[in-house]
């Protein structure tokens, strides 16, 4: 029977296209300070640490984990390196749950980031496709996820211009969030005619390149309770993938988040998550992405999505706010991205999200997503004690 | 302990500028040595679901079984299942912009491929029907598939 487990504190770097006054391991080092800031504690409490980045390509350092481990606060502890692609932020925190969650360790730091600056981003995405029957045809990120879009469009009838609502909004919701890179004041019309990289995404349906970093503790019910006045406990976690080609696979359908989506609920008794969900932040990478997400995780019909942002039901004054943090279009570190979708999450039960604040936000999802288009993870936390 | 006695082909390639050889796997070596010598794709049944995959990577994942060895017979026409015009260059894209990726999914497979659609612009859909289009110099590479153009 897995342990209690809380979140009692976090932390995050401000986001930017290129940080020159630290290297890797100090963006690393920026955002631990923070979260042990945060939970009050100092590295001396902390047993077990987790370090998570994407592709060692991105900072062309191998073994990441032995780069950042003093940053990281591995030494002389039990120190684990996660990878799961753009998911592994949230990999990494889904670790440091587990962690917890055993019996084996009380209280669990887990970090990550990536400095994309350092490389040539596109080019090292492309390194991920299979050697054989993917890398001729290789264009980083956004030819995948246009295709997938492309196909999620057609099969139910979602236009462009609602799909740059989702630009839109998420970029006016970063205004609020002081770690969020494009805080950016633009209109449907702005995105529509920003140019086109691959049908049907435009510059401004896709997310930056950023250096950045998060961290998070995780602690087990005993060490939460005498730390923290309000922490965020941990409801449920998931962690699915789907593999690259399998048959009848359609784009447009993630099977893997709408599986991880279900055993989340079900663990803890979400029945309407439209309803029992306060917030909700997605891994958006490009604009389309948040519609197909919201429909996966059941907060409208599928085909649906475009009607959601439409209504104004996801913006922070509509009943299923989604991505008040600006979302990944406002930000993407890759490494660090999915993990920044737990700690906003976190933030909002916690109360402590500031000008971003959703209010009353009790119950929060935070989703991830990567490896192609296969890998996602949720995780529900809550104010509510378990 | 035995190993397989079976050999595999093996595709040269490179990162940068560290070359590697990857290993092609059974059935991606039998469908590259299709390409080279038949100018066709085939596909591989997994003997657990019965579903036909092209290309193939050796087993059904989801089945968790080896496919058939002896390959089946798919096309020669496919159907474009999704698709993407890419106008912004990216490093090493495989064409000059703008150009066409398409997944398209062979007549007789349930999985698809991604490829170069060789059409026009205005003609690109989901449902096009397509046929592969070879180069005449060939040698067992993924490359040897220039594309797919409009029945």
């Amino acid at each position: 029977m897995a342990r209690k487990v809380a979140v009692i504190g976090t932390g995050q770097t401000k986001t930017v296209t290129r940080r020159t006054d630290v290297d890797f391991p100090g963006l690393v080092r920026e955002a631990v300070t923070a979260a042990l800031g945060d939970a009050g504690i100092t590295m001396r409490d902390v047993d077990a640490v987790i370090f998570g980045s994407s592709p060692e390509y991105f900072e062309g350092v191998n073994n990441p984990e032995k780069w950042c481990l003093d940053a990281s606060g591995g030494f002389m502890k039990p120190q684990f390196r996660m990878h799961t692609g753009g998911t592994v932020g949230a990999s990494t925190g889904i670790g440091g749950y587990y962690h917890v969650a055993s019996g084996m360790f009380g209280v669990v730091l887990a970090v990550t980031g990536d400095k994309l600056s350092e490389g040539e981003v596109q080019y090292n995405l492309s390194t991920v496709y299979d050697p054989i029957f993917g890398r001729d045809m290789a264009a980083g990120a956004p030819s995948a996820v246009a295709i997938q879009a492309s196909r999620y469009m057609h099969k139910y009838g979602v236009t462009e211009e609602q799909t740059a609502m989702v630009a839109v909004q998420d970029r006016k919701n970063a205004r609020n969030n002081p770690y969020a890179q494009l805080q950016l004041d633009i209109t449907v019309e702005d995105v529509m005619k920003s140019p086109p990289l691959c049908t049907p995404i435009k510059l401004l349906d896709a997310c930056p390149a950023s250096d950045g970093a998060a961290a998070m503790i995780f602690a087990c019910e005993e060490k939460a309770k005498k730390l923290c006045p309000r922490p965020a406990w941990v409801r449920a976690v998931s962690g699915i993938a789907e593999s690259a080609n399998y048959p009848y696979r359609d784009w447009a359908e993630p099977i893997a988040l709408i599986k991880a989506a279900r055993k989340c609920y079900a663990e803890c008794g979400i029945t309407d998550p439209r309803k029992q969900l306060d917030v909700v932040e997605l891994y958006d990478a490009f604009s389309p992405q948040m519609l197909i997400w919201a429909e996966a995780l059941g907060l409208c019909e599928r085909g649906e999505g475009g009607r959601l942002i439409e209504s104004g039901a996801a913006s922070m004054q509509g009943d299923i706010p989604i991505n008040p943090s600006g979302g990944v279009l406002s930000a993407n570190t890759i490494g660090a991205t999915a993990m920044v979708r737990q700690v906003e999450a976190c933030l909002q039960v916690m109360g402590g999200a500031d000008q971003r604040q959703v209010e009353g936000a009790e119950w929060a999802l935070a989703h991830g997503w990567g490896g192609g288009i296969q890998f996602h993870t949720v995780m529900i936390v809550s104010s509510e004690e378990p | 302990m035995k190993m397989s006695d079976r050999k595999y082909g093996v595709m040269k390639g490179s990162i940068g500028d560290a070359p590697y050889n990857w290993t092609t796997g059974g059935t991606a070596g039998r469908l590259l040595a299709e390409f080279r010598d038949k100018r066709r794709f085939v596909g591989f049944r997994c003997p657990a679901c019965g579903k036909v995959y092209v290309p193939a990577r050796d087993i059904c994942g989801e089945c968790y079984e080896d496919l058939e060895e002896e390959p089946v017979k798919v096309g020669p026409q496919g159907e474009v299942v999704s698709f993407t015009i890419i106008r912004e260059a990216n490093p090493e894209s495989p064409a000059e912009v703008p150009y066409a990726l398409g997944v398209v999914r062979m007549d007789g497979a349930d999985t698809g491929i991604v490829a170069l659609l060789l059409a026009d612009e205005k003609d690109i859909g989901v449902g096009m029907r397509v046929v592969p289009v070879w180069r005449e110099e060939r040698t067992g590479h993924m490359s040897d598939l220039r594309g797919f153009a409009p029945v």
